[in-house]
């Protein structure tokens, strides 16, 4: 699913320059639940924003489902991450001017699906999340835990075979975070992959693998 | 076609968010646009028709000094709108938008608010005609040439204001975005 090699991201720092990612090399294969922790600045934020995308100052190796990043365009990477990827902000980022149902609705509009093909999709999404009653709701109107549930919901209505999570139960208590990791778990053994980042011991236990970084390198 | 309607209905949803800034938005559309269709409608009947050949560049700079003001206008609420809005682009391109779909939402946000003040300004326009015609003998207080032009260059001016803030939402970047929240 995803092969780093030998990737690295730096910054400007003064006359020099700030790594904030050195010589990673990461295998991430189909199915896999994966758990990168590590404390702040050793580099999770930077490698997820990377395996989604939407950085595309690094260097090294990244290779997509069969596809060499660095060798695609600006347009087909963006192509490539919607097609494959979804995500979850830890923030929840819904759009606070839509519903829920057309807050979830919003991905499925960037793929070129006709009206009803979307709405068949909403109406699946709201039933497995069991979300039916809160549809015409505005997302000021739910809790957090409510929130995270519609960024999950719309991170995954697509059908993306890669979830990627930025610290997905950060802002919520314990009881909607157990809720938010169960759902984790069995996505995954529906099929989806998922990379999230965590310091929270107890939800990197629902993944079956932890990669740990520390200024921006991979802890043996 | 789907895009679009969906693209004005959230448009719309969202000027009704900050009806305040909406409303000066449309007011200083259609004040501009009003005023000046309506004294272009007057200016029309007074100089053309004393205008000999030859002299058209005095009318052009007359058009072309209320367009320069309605280009400034436009580009301005649409620059505001975009920066008001620069989460919300970085989170749409993390879920897959692509470039072309934040230029087609900032682009028809601005033309909307365009087309309502053009609507608007018309209006005030022949109602302002009229009453400046009652002021000067001979001139009429409609001339649907004018108003046919000026709405048609008024929406080239909206498409051309709002193209720069609009590539300026295409050139977000997310991860930035989302961080200064």
């Amino acid at each position: 699913m995803i092969r780093l090699r030998n990737l690295e991201k730096a910054v400007k720092q003064g006359s020099g320059q700030l790594f904030l990612l050195r010589r990673i090399d990461l295998t991430i294969d189909r199915g896999d639940f994966v758990t990168v922790m590590g404390p702040s600045g050793a580099g999770k934020s930077p490698l997820l924003a990377i395996l989604r995308l939407l950085d595309a100052g690094w260097t090294g190796e990244y290779e997509l489902m069969g596809d060499r990043v660095e060798t695609l365009s600006a347009k087909a990477r963006g192509e490539l991450g919607k097609k494959a990827i979804g995500f979850v902000f830890q923030q929840y980022h819904l759009l606070d001017g839509l519903t829920v149902a057309e807050n979830l609705e919003v991905p499925l509009s960037y793929r070129g699906l006709s009206s009803k093909e979307r709405q068949a999709l909403v109406a699946d999404a709201l039933d497995r999340f069991r979300m039916v009653g809160k549809k015409d709701l505005y997302p000021t109107q739910l809790s957090g835990g409510q929130q995270q549930l519609v960024g999950v919901a719309r991170a995954v209505i697509a059908k993306p075979p890669l979830l990627l999570a930025d610290e997905p139960t950060g802002n919520l208590h314990s009881a909607q975070a157990e809720e938010i990791m169960q759902l984790f778990t069995e996505l995954n053994r529906a099929g989806t992959t998922i990379v999230q980042v965590t310091h929270s011991e107890k939800n990197a236990s629902y993944g079956n693998r932890i990669v740990r970084l520390r200024d921006g390198w991979i802890e043996n | 076609m789907d895009a679009v309607l969906r693209d004005l209905r959230y448009a719309v949803r969202m000027l009704l968010r900050t009806p305040g800034v909406t409303v000066a938005a449309v007011l200083a559309l259609a004040l501009g646009i009003g005023a000046t269709t309506g004294i272009l409608s007057v200016v029309h009947a007074v100089l053309l028709r004393s205008l000999g050949w030859g002299e058209e560049s005095r009318l052009v700079a007359v058009r072309g000094n209320f367009e320069a003001q309605n280009l400034i206008g436009i580009y301005g609420v649409t620059a505001y709108g975009v920066t008001q809005r620069t989460r919300e682009i970085g989170v749409r391109i993390a879920i897959g938008a692509q470039r072309r779909d934040v230029l087609r939402m900032v682009m028809v946000g601005a033309v909307k608010l365009a087309a309502v003040g053009v609507a608007l300004g018309l209006c005030g326009a022949l109602i302002g005609a009229r009453l400046l015609s009652s002021q000067l003998y001979g001139v009429g207080s409609r001339d649907p040439l004018t108003y046919a032009a000026m709405s048609a260059l008024l929406a080239a001016v909206a498409l051309v204001a709002s193209w720069l803030p609009a590539r300026r939402a295409t050139r977000v970047d997310p991860m930035v975005a989302l961080r200064t929240e």
